[in-house]
């Protein structure tokens, strides 16, 4: 029994209405001028990814070849798959395209992790001492704009009795320092409890810091941590690493849809080793300015302690996706810096009631007074 | 078998039964002597292929979703063995002989190279913006400057990957010259078509579309860029609408923006009354108002543009000779027009449904990690974080949830683009479009193998979507 099928001979375009005789060991192909080619089962396969829909079926000389037959009656696929039932057999895994796929993919994530781990945080610091003063101090305006619109805090608190309070906090922590550059602390209304220090020497205390803060002593350790960050010039840092690494890691995940996401996700993961040593150092540096000032950071362990009591550690894999040190380990480091009995609170209690009291309006604070009264 | 069989008629045989092709419209060219062969995708069974393609994208945006977006080389491969075969030119479909392996290592391959030069062109690009310029907004226009040219060049070469991994007939086609050449020529006609403010458009996508044309490869014969006359006449005709309309609306946009100060008539005095009251700033209210307004004309214009894009399709088709064999396309207006449409309707009906369907199930994900740690809705304030939770099996639900939650939104897009929009374009496109003399084509002879390629991984990495 001879079936119709068309042949495509490999070597040239066109189209040969053929009859095809399935044999019991090979195919025979027959055109016009008598037999065309004799295809051997035991090569013979179904072209990969052509369709398996049952009328139909196309197959090939061996993998790799370019000559094709397409038979498309039902009897003969069938007859065919009779003769030959191994024809649908999948071409085997190319072992060396797997293991050069696996070395290529082991090159593109070392060379990622190369400039965004190795390269960029190197570079980042020459690159932040070589930009002025004015010009940092410019972005740190751009970026406190910036937070300011998006909501995260609101305007700056101008209590006169407070301002003296923060200062003195400041002038007392920063005594005898050869300072980087001028810091300029401030406390901003907003909803969470956070302190920041942005590019210029700019440190913002977010006031509800203040009031959940039991002392004055728990303030000027967050201060000194900011100011740390300043004086290491981390915000500088920061702002060059970040954009220098931007895109670097979304390559990886390409044109898939809603790569960015992952992407984002992925830049904090390698991001975060960065951010969390970068906390340590500002922790060491604030024991150095507390011990200096003769304060204790007991208050800024129990601190960590409600933190951590309120909210627990944070984050899904704890550790690795913080970009802050755990509260515990924190706290541990600031019960070893403490200076023990012999400390001496920062302010006195009427100025740590001045500062706590910053954002207050005048007409506010006469009213508290009257209240008082 | 007969040998009535054998002597079938086909439009490769130079036989051809009088047909039923009649395009609607139709610019002017010369009427066509002999005989035409169609191609078609998947017109005999729409509904089996669109379910198959179905299957491909919601199977390979799952698999992707759980591996890191890894398998997108694989949903790719499939999605173009399906188009492919389902396309057929004069009844024989055309076979993809890519694989995922080898798209995964191109890719890798263009991640090395350009991690490494993102990364050091980044952070000279921060020292500029940061210490030398003073404008820190510069960046926002200096990278997509900086990285256009290499977007041409890999457009260049995703379209070099898959000719030389499609066959037709059994005979491979291919694509010589060189990406960075194109590249080349792409910085030229952008500056020329930014120069004449956008009016030399259509002038830039032929030049550019003759460059690849020319070094398109079928078997042993190469194609030639022969556009039909006066096709830069008829596609400037058409791009007139919508480029006008946007000169127009750009002019008055830039006269807007220095004079808005000086409006206080009408509407714009009821905005300096409203800022009054607010405390807002009333010329930045005002721009907004005149931003706003651009919108309008814009989305009415847009039919237009779509329309000019037809016709440029139709055109780019219709310059591509092989031989004596010429493609002739006559894209009617909702060649592009439909699909969009398609697309947009689907958008506005499923969305919320979709949206909500995966809403509960996060809903449902955040109220058991809340009961797993005993946590009410009051200790998150309305605003559920999920870093507030504290038991491991609470967090793994929560994540959970977003991710599923993602992952619903992800596949719902794969979905309208892959099986709503493109599988229409390319129906339109393939049932607008004939290929004449194709029995020039049976002189045609295999090509000696071609040498190893490292597939289109700059497209990839780039994010040139696409198929």
């Amino acid at each position: 029994m001879r079936w119709a099928g068309t042949y495509f001979d490999g070597e040239t375009a066109r189209a040969h209405r053929v009859e095809v005789e399935i044999g019991t060991g090979a195919l025979g192909i027959y055109g016009r001028a008598g037999q065309m080619a004799v295809w051997d089962y035991e090569t013979l396969r179904r072209v990969p990814g052509t369709s398996r829909e049952p009328g139909m079926i196309e197959v090939t000389e061996a993998f790799g070849t370019d000559a094709r037959l397409r038979l498309e009656e039902r009897g003969a696929v069938r007859a065919l798959r009779a003769a030959h039932p191994k024809v649908d057999k999948r071409r085997p895994a190319n072992r060396s395209a797997v293991a050069r796929a696996l070395g290529w993919t082991g090159a593109a994530i070392g060379a990622m992790a190369f400039i965004v781990l190795v390269a960029i945080p190197a570079l980042a610091p020459q690159i932040a001492a070589m930009i002025p003063q004015e010009r940092e101090v410019a972005l740190g305006g751009q970026v406190e704009d910036l937070i300011e619109s998006v909501g995260l805090i609101g305007p700056t608190c101008t209590g006169a009795a407070g301002r003296a309070a923060l200062d003195k906090m400041t002038a007392k922590l920063t005594d005898g320092l050869d300072l980087r550059i001028p810091v300029r602390a401030d406390v901003v209304q907003a909803d969470l409890i956070n302190a920041v220090a942005l590019p210029g020497g700019r440190v913002l205390i977010f006031e509800p810091l203040l009031k959940q803060a039991n002392s004055a002593d728990e303030i000027a350790g967050v201060l000194g941590h900011e100011i740390g960050h300043v004086q290491i010039g981390h915000p500088m840092e920061g702002a060059v690493r970040s954009s220098a690494s931007a895109g670097v890691i979304g390559l990886f995940f390409g044109d898939f849809m809603g790569a960015g996401v992952m992407a984002g996700f992925a830049e904090q993961f390698m991001n975060a080793s960065h951010t969390r040593e970068a906390e340590r150092e500002a922790d060491t540096f604030a024991i150095a300015r507390m011990t200096a000032a003769n304060a204790g950071t007991d208050d800024m362990a129990d601190f960590f302690v409600r933190m951590r009591d309120q909210h627990g550690e944070g984050g899904l894999f704890g550790g690795y996706m913080a970009s802050h040190p755990s509260f515990s380990e924190r706290e541990a480091t600031l019960r070893r810096g403490s200076v023990g009995d012999g400390a001496e609170p920062v302010l006195t209690d009427a100025e740590w009631q001045a500062l706590k009291r910053i954002c207050d309006s005048a007409a506010d604070e006469a009213d508290a007074d009257g209240a008082a009264d | 078998m007969t040998d009535a069989f054998l002597n079938e008629p086909r439009a490769s045989d130079d036989i051809v039964p009088a047909d039923t092709y009649k395009p609607r419209r139709s610019h002017k060219r010369p009427p066509l002597d002999t005989g035409f062969a169609r191609v078609l995708f998947a017109e005999d069974r729409q509904r089996q292929v669109a379910d198959s393609l179905q299957g491909v994208i919601l199977k390979g945006g799952i698999l992707s979703l759980l591996t890191l977006t890894i398998y997108r080389f694989w949903m790719k491969t499939a999605q173009r063995r399906l188009i492919w075969r389902e396309t057929r030119l004069d009844g024989d479909g055309f076979e993809y002989t890519g694989t995922p392996l080898e798209l995964l290592i191109g890719s890798m391959i263009a991640i090395v190279i350009l991690a490494v030069w993102f990364g050091f062109a980044n952070l000279g690009l921060s020292y500029l913006q940061l210490a030398a310029w003073q404008n820190f907004d510069l960046s926002i226009f200096l990278f997509p400057v900086i990285l256009s040219p290499l977007v041409a060049f890999a457009v260049y070469r995703a379209r070099r990957y898959k000719l030389l991994r499609t066959k037709w007939r059994g005979i491979r086609f291919a694509m010589d010259g060189s990406a960075v050449r194109y590249a080349g020529h792409w910085v030229l006609w952008t500056v020329v078509q930014i120069l004449s403010l956008g009016l030399l458009t259509p002038h830039k996508k032929m030049a550019l579309e003759r460059v690849m044309t020319n070094h398109m490869l079928y078997g042993d014969a190469r194609f030639q860029f022969d556009p039909p006359e006066g096709a830069l006449r008829h596609l400037t005709a058409h791009w007139m609408l919508p480029w006008l309309t946007a000169m127009v609306l750009f002019a008055l946009m830039l006269f807007g923006f220095y004079q808005a100060d000086g409006f206080s008539g009408g509407f714009f005095a009821s905005l300096e009354q409203q800022a009054e009251a607010t405390g807002e700033d009333a010329l930045a209210l005002k721009l907004q108002a005149i931003f706003g307004m651009a919108v309008v004309p814009l989305v009415l214009v847009y039919p237009f543009y779509l329309r000019y894009k037809s016709r440029e399709i139709a055109m780019v088709l219709s310059s591509r000779r092989l031989l004596n064999a010429r493609c002739e396309s006559r894209l009617t207006w909702g060649a592009t027009f439909k699909p969009l449409t398609a697309y947009c309707g689907y958008w506005l009906l499923l969305v919320v449904p979709v949206s909500i369907a995966l809403g509960l199930v996060m809903f449902m994900a955040f109220s058991g990690a809340m009961m797993i740690d005993g946590k009410d809705m009051s200790v998150f304030g309305g605003d559920v974080q999920p870093q507030l939770f504290d038991s491991l099996p609470a967090k793994i639900a929560v994540y959970a949830g977003l991710y599923f939650f993602y992952g619903g939104m992800v596949l719902f897009s794969l979905w309208l683009a892959g099986l709503i929009y493109f599988r229409r374009l390319h129906t339109f496109i393939c049932r607008g479009t004939v290929v004449h003399n194709l029995v020039s084509l049976n002189q045609v002879r295999q090509r000696v193998r071609d040498d190893q390629i490292e597939s289109e991984g700059f497209a990839d990495a780039l994010d040139i979507g696409g198929f």
